[in-house]
Parts: structure tokens; sequence; C-alpha cells
């Protein structure tokens, strides 16, 4: 066979001889009216900016829908790469602000397309044994405490981790990595991705930019940069097909729509979320909360914590107030008058957003973090604290994520730092990767550390 | 409105010399009618807001950006390349065309500029905007995916 690159010198020659030309003197030079002298491509042919057109008929269609008004997104900084005939599209784009819409009750007024079907474990895969440990994995992240970015593509049936720009793909079918190829966005703490389900899509935001991720192609595409950050949308709302959660206003609920790009601002009934969030949160530039969609139930679940002390009192719970709260369309914000048990996130109640999943397979919402296991049931409802990881399994850490496998329907937990003993220890990158049957209360080891 | 020569002489200049590389760049990463039409658009935008973008230092990176943003939605769809024209170009595999397509846009770019129009690694890295060990990590990747897909070893 020949050698690859003399194949890809002979096809550039084929390319070479059917390559579209453009000669300037194609290019007329015309007066319009009073107006600027502007080039007119001089080209008769079906293709001839019919793209325009599309888009316009479709912009002016979307804008005769009587729906709230529609973000369309710009390039903040740089001037907006759109294209402009000289006829009735303005030459910038410029990003309108979406009107609140009446709570989250507007979800309804969305709806999924088709949901791709979920992946299942091949014969002969192996998920319950360990992967091996010298097969290469994701380095770990830059900083000590902003972790990778992590979500499950269930068409797929691959966990997708976004490290340091690099992408990677973890098969729970074999417990092993898999460097892609794209390069991706460089998320870091407060950025986020979730799995888009009608899309079929893995979609992470980038502080102002949306980004989608095609398992299946390999390719990452930036689907919009917005006029304010899009940090903190971190769930997909299964009937609506709309990734949704608070901005970086606490208490400002947006929905995302990765097929049309648009960014959608949700106001709240009162009480509004703010107070329950904010008392979850330190300082930060991030919104993060500990919440769950149950798509049994077309729930939300809040977990949070409002201390009565220091927000960074790393040696108990002292006077904390814990809560769990429950999401109803229709009706707002409920706390449910349940005991809420204290999970010890890192130097007590610094989350990160990550440290929990709902496991559709046990129907129950799930938190791991510094080696606490809480588990919540919807249906009764009531919290329970199953027993933690064994002795080698994820222990004291942080920042670690839980993702839900809904190919072997158990929640995968990976990620994060440690300490080996006290807090005197450095903190150590965690590398190995856990699966939590919340069923069985039992946990397996996917891939030891390496 | 008298049509201002100068302006109309410096966007002539500016487009006999930036636009075939332009074109090539878009070719390589929105694959062969795609790239066409997008060089089009960029040249066409480059025009309306010549006085900003002939000011530029790198007018044909922000063209490339420009023209890669041109394509109406789905941004998603996979480029399409010609089949291989096999009784002109027999040494070339059939499944070229589409081992290209399953790249990323990256190495797919950073592949077809260097190897197929033989592009040199700061030109590729200038129209991109990337480091040049960017571009080198991007062509190793793609080489190596290439060679697997096609069943190469050389």
């Amino acid at each position: 066979m020949t050698d690859l690159l003399r194949q890809l010198h002979g096809y550039g020659e084929q390319l070479e001889a059917h390559m579209p030309v453009l000669e300037v003197e194609d290019v007329h030079f015309v007066r319009v009216g009073s107006g600027s002298v502007r080039p007119v491509v001089d080209r008769e042919t079906p293709r001839q900016r019919r793209w325009l057109v599309a888009a316009a008929a479709g912009a002016a269609a979307l804008a005769a829908i009587a729906l709230a008004v529609l973000l369309w997104p710009g390039r903040g900084g740089d001037p907006a790469p759109f294209i402009d005939d000289g006829s009735t599209v303005p030459s910038t784009a410029v990003p309108t602000t979406a009107m609140p819409s009446a709570g989250l009750d507007t979800l309804a007024a969305h709806h999924a397309g088709p949901v791709p079907p979920a992946a299942v474990c091949p014969p002969g895969s192996t998920p319950d044994t360990p992967g091996d440990p010298g097969a290469p994995r994701p380095p770990a992240p830059p900083t000590d405490w902003w972790g990778a970015s992590a979500a499950f593509d269930r068409e797929s049936g691959l966990l997708v981790l976004s490290v340091s720009g690099s992408t990677w793909v973890f098969d729970p079918c074999w417990n092993r990595w898999e460097e892609m190829s794209a390069e991706g966005p460089n998320l870091d703490s407060g950025d986020s991705m979730v799995y888009d389900a009608d899309s079929d899509l893995i979609v992470a935001f980038d502080d102002t930019d949306a980004w989608a991720y095609d398992v299946d192609t390999d390719t990452w595409t930036l689907t919009g940069r917005h006029d304010s950050s899009v940090g903190g949308l971190i769930l997909y709302h299964d009937p609506s097909g709309l990734i949704i959660g608070p901005g970086p206003d606490l208490g400002r609920v947006r929905a995302y729509d990765v097929a049309t790009d648009t960014l959608e601002a949700l106001s709240l009934p009162e009480p509004a979320l703010s107070e329950p969030v904010q008392s979850s949160f330190p300082s930060t530039n991030s919104s993060r909360p500990i919440v769950v969609y149950d798509p049994l139930g077309d729930h939300f679940y809040l977990y949070t914590t409002k201390p009565g002390g220091s927000l960074y009192d790393t040696w108990g719970p002292s006077t904390r107030l814990r809560a769990t709260w429950r999401y109803d369309p229709g009706q707002g914000w409920t706390q449910l008058e349940i005991t809420t048990p204290y999970v010890a996130f890192s130097y007590g109640d610094m989350n990160f957003g990550d440290e929990q999943a709902f496991d559709e397979a046990a129907g129950q919402m799930v938190i791991f973090s510094a080696g606490t296991l809480a588990t919540f049931d919807p249906s009764v409802p009531e919290w329970k604290t199953p027993s933690s990881a064994p002795p080698d399994g994820p222990g004291f850490g942080a920042a670690n994520r839980l993702v839900y496998d809904s190919a072997n329907q158990r929640v995968i937990v990976l990620g994060g730092r440690y300490r080996r003993g006290d807090t005197r220890d450095p903190w150590v990158p965690a590398n190995d990767v856990w699966a939590f049957d919340t069923r069985t209360t039992e946990w397996i080891e996917l891939l030891p550390a390496g | 409105m008298t049509v201002d020569q100068l302006k109309v002489d410096s966007f002539t200049a500016f487009f006999r010399k930036v636009e075939p590389r332009l074109r090539r760049g878009l070719v390589a990463t929105l694959g062969l009618e795609a790239g066409g039409e997008a060089a089009e658009a960029a040249m066409v935008y480059a025009w309306e807001h010549w006085d900003r973008v002939g000011a530029m230092e790198n007018p044909a990176g922000y063209l490339y950006r420009v023209g890669c943003h041109s394509r109406p939605r789905p941004r998603l769809a996979r480029p399409v390349f010609p089949e291989v024209e096999e009784d002109r170009w027999p040494w070339v595999e059939p499944g070229l065309p589409a081992a290209l397509c399953r790249l990323s846009r990256a190495q797919r770019t950073v592949v077809v500029l260097l190897h197929s129009f033989d592009w040199s690694v700061a030109e590729v890295a200038e129209l991109l905007g990337v480091a040049r060990g960017s571009v080198q990590k991007h062509d190793e990747r793609a080489l190596g995916k290439l060679r697997r897909a096609l069943g190469v070893t050389r």
C-alpha cells in the first residue's frame, strides 16, 4: 500500500483540480443607492447565498412565534463574524436578553425530541472486573481544586471527561480509558458538562461559551457565545429537552437549548431559590448547588446546608441546619420535613457541585464526598447513610464527581483529590475509578489507582 | 457617494494575496464545497469591514474564523470530501476521504494543509492561531488515526 503522505499529496492534487475559484474580477463593485460600495459576487448558482436566505427565513419564523425573546449569540470582544448581505441582516449580531418566563413551568412549553436508546454492555464485556492499572489514563488536573468535567453519554455508553483541554472517554464495560483526538475547551471549576439526550451531545459550558461534543465523530464544536457566563448550567430536563441550572447570579435559573443555541432566563415563584442555594455556597464566582433531577418523578431535589458558624468550619458540622428541598413545577420549592444527614464536603461546606448523581435504576439521589455517603429515596422520602467506602476505596477527598452509568445502572465515582494522612499532608490527585450500586450498597473497583 | 479607489485597490491586492490560502484552509476544515462557500462569505465580510480587517495583524486568521462560523446551523454536520478519482490517482486509497471526515476538525485541517496542500507548520499555525507545537501534535495524531483507519504502516 502506498505511503500515507504520498496518498495525501495525491488527494491534494485532486482537490486542487476541483477547487472552487473566486477571482477578484468576479467581484463587482457596485453602488448601492447612496450607500457604501460593496462587492457582489457575480455567480449564478443555486448555492449562491442560499444559507443566508435560509438563516434569515428561519430567524423571521422564530421571531413571529409568540414565545420568549430568543437570545441571539454574539461575540464578546472581537467583532462578530456574521456575514452581511447588505440588505436586512445587520452586519453585527447583537445579543438580546431573554425576558423572564413564568418560572420553571415554562419548561412545559418545550418538548424533547426523540431520545436514542441507551447503550448496554455487550456480551463478553467485563464491567465488574477492574481494568489494567498500567493502562493510559487522563492527566491530573493542573491545579489543586479544580477538577475535570465529566458527563455520561447514554447513547454510546461512555463517560466523557474533559481535562486540561484534552478529551478522554471511560468505557465502563471494559473499565478502560481512551484518549480521544478532539481538543476541546479548557474547562475548570465552575464549568460543567451534561449529556443532552435528545441531541445526543455532550454539552459543556465554559464561561460565556457553549460547546458540544459528539462522541461518534470525536468533534468539539463551539455552538454559541453569549453575553454573560453560562456557567452553572448542569442538569438535563428530560421532558423539555433543555439544560437548566442557576447562573452566576444565584437564584436566577436559566434554560439552554443546544439545538438552537438559545439561553432563556427563568424567573422563579417566591420563595426564591436564592436563599437555600446561597446558604450552601462559600463566596465563589460559580453556582454549583447539590441538586439532581429525578426523571422518574419529574422533580428536582436540592441538598443544602445552612451554616450557623464559620463557612469554612473544618472540624465538624457545628450548628449547621441541613435541609432537603423539592421543586414541583407549578408549586415551586418545598422544604421536606425529613432528617437530612451531614455530608462532609471539603473544608466542611465547600462543595464543587459534582458530588451527587441521581441513580435512575434505584430511583435515589446519591451524594458522596470526603468519605461520607448519603442516599435519598424520594418515594418515601428518606435519607440513609450506608456504610462508607471500603478501606481501599475512595476515602476522604474533595472535588470527586459522581456520574450515573446507564449502561451498568450504577453510579461511577472518580476524580478529585485526597490526603493520604492527616490535614498536614499534601493533596494527591485521585485517579482510580469506582462504582457504587445504590440498590445493593456495594462498591466495585473499576480501575485501581495507577 | 464616489468609489474610494484607494480602498478598492488595497482590498484587491489583499484579496489576491490572501483569498487562495484562505480558501484552502476552509476547504481543509469544511470540505470542498462548504469550504469554497465559506471563503466567499469571508471575503465579502472582509470588504464590508475592510477598514478594520485591513488593519489587523493577522487578517487571514481572523477571516478563517469568520468563514468557519459562516455556516448555518446545524453546525455539527460532517464535512464532505469528493471520492477519489482512481483513474487519475490510483495510488490513493478510496477510503481516504471518509477517514479525513472522521478526524477532528483541527486534525483534519492540519493534515490536509500540511500534506495535501504542502503548507509549512508556521503557515498553518498562523492561519489557525495556534502554536507550532499544537500543529505538530495535531498532525501526529491525525496521521496515526489515518494509518490505523487505512491499514497503512508508513
